[in-house]
């Protein structure tokens, strides 16, 4: 097979794969929570969210200093400048806890998110 | 301070030194190639740490995000060019590598050198924080030295250049989790949790990412992408080497 030919191929289906990808975009109602950075710590350090809803998690760092929220057990890195605002997306989540902390200042700045049933959340929307 | 910045070195860095040491292993960059490697990256350095406030400010606060994915889409481009064109001493192949290779190293540095830059500022924090990038410099020095010292004579093996697709895979895949945390894609939860026999956060798990983007948590749509993108990347692999033994036959 010619090269051009094969290069048409694999550029069709890069094609179709991003529109597959683009086709998964999120259209659902989320839920909010925000989590101030102060002194290098979270406030709250506990956030309990709703399971099963995608979630958008406003991280408000009011220090100088930047601070990278990190997550494994979320996979999520952001990385919010000082005295600046930053969102991210996480779940939908099932029920359990999900710890999270400050790339920056590991031993100070940790906190947990706790998924919980919905009608087990305070003020859930 | 000091373990921190061992700990945030070897995460951001380790990757670079894994890769630094493949390509020393692929012999295939003269000294002007790797200046060329070094002033593309130190560039791309530049513009995300320095312009990353403006560009974070972007779409809606997801700019930097959406940027990194755009970087990754380029490395997958350059990954199946390396794969179709692997005739090392190619012009393309060589252009491909130094473009990837520019990105994967400045993605990772940008992050870092925040870090390093911001806290170091401070008069008392210089001290541990350079004694810590000195340490990680050291190990990741390290790791590029023993894999170019084991790996490279096997460079002509046919499972080379499935190191290198793995290693690429693993970094591009991540675009996935960007995509999900600025809320472009949706996401299906962990299809399984391994964090009990190899911990994400243990050093093993560290390792493992950078080899091959090991998750303990993954889920299906960074699974679907790791597969999409090892499986595109070495059947492209494939019909090359198939074809090039085609041409061999021919001649002989």
């Amino acid at each position: 097979m010619p090269r051009s030919r094969i290069f048409t191929h694999v550029f069709r289906i890069l094609l179709l794969s991003i529109l597959a990808l683009l086709g998964e975009l999120a259209m659902a109602k989320n839920y909010e929570a925000t989590v101030v950075i102060r002194n290098h710590l979270f406030e709250p350090s506990t956030l309990t969210v709703p399971a099963h809803k995608k979630i958008k998690l406003i991280i408000i760092n009011e220090d100088s200093d930047p601070e990278e929220f990190d997550s494994f057990s979320l996979n999520r890195e952001k990385v919010v400048f000082g005295n600046a605002k930053a969102s991210v997306y996480i779940g939908p989540l099932e029920p359990g806890e999900y710890p999270f902390f400050g790339q920056y200042n590991p031993t100070s700045a940790r906190g947990k998110i706790i998924v919980v049933e919905k009608s087990e959340v305070p003020h859930a929307n | 301070m000091l373990i921190n910045t061992v700990v945030l070195f070897l995460t951001d860095v380790l990757p670079v030194a894994i890769l630094t040491g493949y390509i020393a292993c692929l012999r295939i960059f003269l000294r002007q190639h790797w200046f060329y490697l070094i002033t593309v990256a130190l560039s791309l350095v530049i513009v995300l740490s320095v312009g990353r406030g403006t560009i974070s400010g972007w779409f809606d606060g997801n700019g930097y995000e959406v940027i990194s994915v755009f970087l990754y889409a380029v490395c997958f481009f350059m990954l199946l060019i390396y794969s179709f064109f692997a005739q090392p001493q190619q012009t393309i192949t060589r252009v491909a590598i130094i473009i990837l290779a520019s990105i994967l190293v400045a993605l990772h540095f940008a992050d870092f050198s925040l870090y390093f830059f911001t806290f170091s500022a401070y008069q008392e924090r210089l001290l541990p924080i350079s004694i810590g990038a000195l340490l990680g410099f050291g190990i990741s020095a390290s790791v590029t030295i023993i894999i170019t010292v084991l790996l490279t004579p096997y460079r002509h093996h046919w499972w080379f250049p499935l190191c290198i697709i793995l290693f690429v895979t693993g970094h591009i895949s991540d675009a996935t989790y960007l995509l999900q945390q600025i809320g472009w894609l949706n996401e299906s939860g962990p299809l399984w949790d391994t964090s009990a026999f190899i911990d994400q956060q243990s050093e093993y798990g560290h390792l493992l990412q950078a080899l091959m983007g090991y998750r303990s948590s993954p889920d299906a749509e960074y699974v679907l992408c790791w597969f999409f993108v090892f499986i595109f990347a070495s059947v492209t692999l494939l019909v090359r080497r198939k074809n090039s033994s085609v041409e061999v036959q021919c001649h002989a």
